[in-house]
């Protein structure tokens, strides 16, 4: 009996090894990959420094899971990840990513961020009032933007994000 | 009746081997997707769901959590299938219901009264039972959940009674989700046979609609009890043991900030011939669960940083058991419940580096009958009511830059025996980037049920000067991510049970008393390897040690359990292939004999691009047809019955 476990043990390794697909990611790899993109289709306003501050909320962890991004060209610019840890800590940053931890105070730091010139992504069930909100749908990802959002903290974002996004206002 | 099969059990060690050599290869396989454009991005499918594992890290548990792809890749039938799989919980299944046991905790005989089971946060336990219904007569299609959420340890600082071993919440799928009509069905072993229906959408006014149909029959297997071997009980073999037919409805309509919720369903069960006292030969023993529940929720969000939510709800259980006891006479036992209940929450960050969680909710049971009587004699008649009501409060502290403060409060008012009060509190740091420590106490109660406070059929006695049971916990959780694709998790725990509700004989009449205490120590291990091409491998081992206060081990009581899951697609085929071992240790059952341990083994293949439109899955339960022992209550002829026999099922659903 115990041979026979191990054979299908084996049996399924054997499986892991040979089977190979090239659709599918990680949830932390697709994120950062499309979090990337938001940033290169968004321009900031003229005299922009040309280090990107991209700032993640919460744990030391979130902002480490996007660390792909780090000295990564966005046009003329590089991005620089950090994590913040509170709203009122955000205002030095470019780019927001409020993680879904931190949907109780969403409210909180997309008032902080509304005071200054700043892409603001959530990653929310719902579409909510960032200016790109990334969410899953039956194990994929889908975006939503807020293009008013965006004019008023003059960020513009460009057609082909508005083009793909699942939702817009 | 099995021989003992410890020599083959697969060794901890052995399982923790395998993920290390799968891990070796995950380490370093960060995959860099930034350079593809988001049209192809948008394509990609996502093989982990990280955003709840994120949340689990700040919680104060060891949370495990079971989402929608693995119930589908693992084949998973019933809310205890998926329960199985998590560290250190082990399922016990004597035909009729399947008993949950977490950290060497689950006495013979009880109704999972320890555990809280709610759905999208209501609470589901029954009023009279108080049991958390994890089987086939749980009314919601699998189908339509989103993710399981476990917490083991106490969670009465929040949810209250019940919340002892663990709290389970079901969080089901949107309307969105599902966005269009499913129909699956499936045929199997033993007469199997299941139809489901469903219908979702979110339509452009923000009113978004989920309704679901579902039933399924099963003719039962057949099983040889040696305790019956006799010329004159047809050798010992009963036939359609464990035979059921179910139907259940769901359905959830959400608009702004409105939230509605309904869901039902009825299961007749063909119980196990081998009740003590009963004609082994009628197979009239017949058990039929009856329950529903509505809920209506409201959210708003009040200026930026608070939240209030308040909900109203419904619930019903009614309950009927046919006993055929041998001379022809057919007891039936009845109980039917009915309760209102109401909370009201606020959830606010108004205060920097902290989030407020307050509430209070009351309960008030119209209806807790309970009969039993033969033709012509009535044993019991009661009509009682019961409320309670409840306050609580928890604040998420972050006292230091990477330390969370988790304090919790909760005070239960019940107008049967008093009051309790349990605190929790949580100590959560993150010590180094993607290592993460919980340091957890808390105390938990259960208030006496209506069915222990006042059942009094034949020779039981009613017991009106019960008080609660109570319970202390301690635990220690370390929690590592390692690369993208590794994760673990070590946890200590120690536990103490005080004043457990007990059955006991006194002066020949059964009453139960408060009275047992137990204390529990162990700990569990887990991992998760995500490597690339979608494969996926989850490995758990626990040790426990669980004691009486005279120094003998306790019954129904583990001394380890190991599980292993292997996911992976099939090359070249569209398939995913899952394989799935639970091994359970060797454990008492009720007269002290040795129940031998157990190892299952499942095997699943769900296709994952449709085939003209539809999707099948094929599933192979108890793959190496292992002849186990479940150790059941006293209210069985003998102290253990066998576990079910293989069992195939195919399943084929359509999208439109």
């Amino acid at each position: 009996m115990a041979l026979l476990i191990k054979r299908v043990l084996l049996g399924a390794l054997l499986a892991l090894g040979l089977g190979a697909r090239a659709d599918v990611a990680s949830e932390t790899d697709l994120r950062t990959a499309f979090v990337y993109n938001f940033i290169v289709l968004s321009t900031w306003p003229p005299g922009t420094q040309p280090v990107l501050r991209f700032c993640v909320t919460g744990a030391q962890a979130e902002a480490a899971a996007f660390r792909a991004l780090s000295g990564k060209s966005a046009g003329e610019r590089t991005v620089s990840v950090q994590s913040v840890s509170s709203p009122d800590r955000a205002s030095g940053c470019q780019v927001l990513f409020i993680s879904s931890v931190e949907s109780a105070r969403l409210e909180a730091w997309l008032a902080a961020a509304a005071r200054h010139s700043m892409l603001t992504i959530s990653n929310q069930a719902n579409a909510t009032g960032a200016m790109v909100n990334l969410r899953s749908v039956d194990g994929r990802f889908v975006f939503d933007v807020n293009t008013r959002a965006a004019a008023a903290a003059h960020i513009a974002l460009s057609s082909q994000l508005i083009k793909l996004a699942a939702s817009r206002q | 009746m099995s021989v003992s099969m410890a020599r083959h059990m697969p060794h901890p060690r052995r399982a923790a081997f395998i993920l290390l050599l799968l891990a070796q290869g995950a380490a370093h396989a960060d995959t860099d997707l930034t350079g593809l454009p988001l049209e192809r991005l948008l394509e990609m499918r996502v093989i982990a769901a990280s955003s709840y594992e994120q949340t689990a890290v700040e919680a104060p548990s060891a949370v495990s959590i079971i989402t929608a792809d693995e119930i589908r890749s693992r084949g998973y039938r019933t809310v205890a299938d998926a329960l199985a799989s998590l560290p250190g919980l082990y399922v016990t299944n004597d035909l009729s219901y399947s008993y949950l046991g977490s950290r060497g905790f689950n006495r013979i005989g009880d109704y999972n009264s320890r555990f809280l089971l709610s759905v999208n946060g209501l609470r589901t336990n029954d009023a009279l039972y108080d049991m958390a219904y994890i089987g086939s007569e749980f009314p919601l299609d699998m189908a339509l959940i989103e993710r399981i959420e476990f917490a083991p340890g106490p969670g009465s600082s929040i949810y209250g009674s019940n919340a002892m071993l663990g709290v389970i919440n079901i969080v089901t799928r949107s309307g969105a989700d599902l966005s269009g009509l499913r129909i699956a069905s499936a045929v199997g072993s033993d007469g199997l046979r299941e139809l489901a229906t469903s219908f979702g959408r979110r339509y452009d006014s923000g009113l978004e609609v989920l309704a679901s149909v579902s039933g399924l029959r099963s003719a039962g297997q057949d099983f040889h009890f040696p305790i019956f071997d006799t010329p004159e009980t047809r050798g010992g073999l009963a036939t359609g043991q464990g035979g059921e037919h179910y139907r259940r409805g769901y359905l959830r309509a959400t608009y702004e900030g409105f939230d509605l919720e309904m869901f039902g369903g009825r299961r007749d069960k063909n119980a196990p011939s081998v009740y003590a006292g009963l004609d082994f030969l009628s197979n009239e023993n017949k058990i039929v669960d009856n329950m529903g529940f509505a809920a209506i929720r409201y959210q708003r969000q009040v200026g930026a940083d608070t939240r209030v939510e308040a909900r109203l709800s419904t619930s019903r259980y009614d309950y009927a058991g046919i006993y055929p006891y041998t001379g022809g006479i057919n007891n039936r036992d009845d109980a039917h419940a009915r309760s209102q209940a109401g909370e009201l929450r606020v959830v606010s960050t108004l205060w920097e580096g902290n989030k407020v969680v307050a509430g209070m909710e009351v309960e008030d049971d119209t209806r807790l009958d309970q009969r039993n009587a033969d033709p012509g004699v009535v044993y019991l008649d009661r009509h009682d009511s019961g409320r309670h009501s409840a306050m609580y409060a928890q604040d998420e502290l972050r006292i230091a830059d990477r330390w969370l403060l988790n304090a919790g409060l909760r005070y239960d008012k019940y107008y049967t025996f008093g009051s309790s009060v349990n605190p929790r509190l949580a100590l959560i740091g993150e010590v180094s980037p993607g290592t993460n420590v919980k340091f957890l106490y808390g105390s938990a109660f259960r208030a006496p049920n209506s069915y222990e406070l006042y059942y009094q059929a034949n020779s039981a006695a009613t017991s009106p000067a019960l008080g609660p049971e109570r319970s202390r916990s301690i635990e220690a959780v370390i929690e590592q991510q390692l690369g993208e694709r590794l994760r673990w998790r070590a946890s200590l725990f120690h536990y103490r049970f005080d004043s457990l509700i007990d059955q006991v004989a006194e002066d020949g009449i059964l009453v139960f008393r408060n009275q047992g205490s137990v204390t529990g120590h162990g700990a569990e291990f887990s991992a998760t390897v995500m490597l690339p091409a979608d494969i996926r491998a989850n490995a758990s081992a626990s040790l426990e040690d669980v004691r009486q206060d005279d120094g003998q081990r306790s019954i129904n009581s583990p001394r380890y359990t190991a599980k292993l899951a292997l996911e992976a697609p099939l090359a070249g085929s569209g398939l995913r292939g899952a394989v799935d071992l639970t091994a359970i240790g060797p454990r008492l059952d009720r007269n002290r004999g040795n129940v031998a341990a157990s190892i299952t083994t499942n095997l699943v293949l769900t296709s994952q691009r449709p085939w003209h439109g539809a999707r099948f899955s094929f599933a192979l339960y108890n793959l190496l047809d292992r002849h186990n022992s479940e150790p059941v209550s006293d209210y069985f002829a003998p102290a253990q019955v066998p576990s079910l026999a293989r069992s195939l099922r195919i399943g084929i659903e359509w999208r439109y």
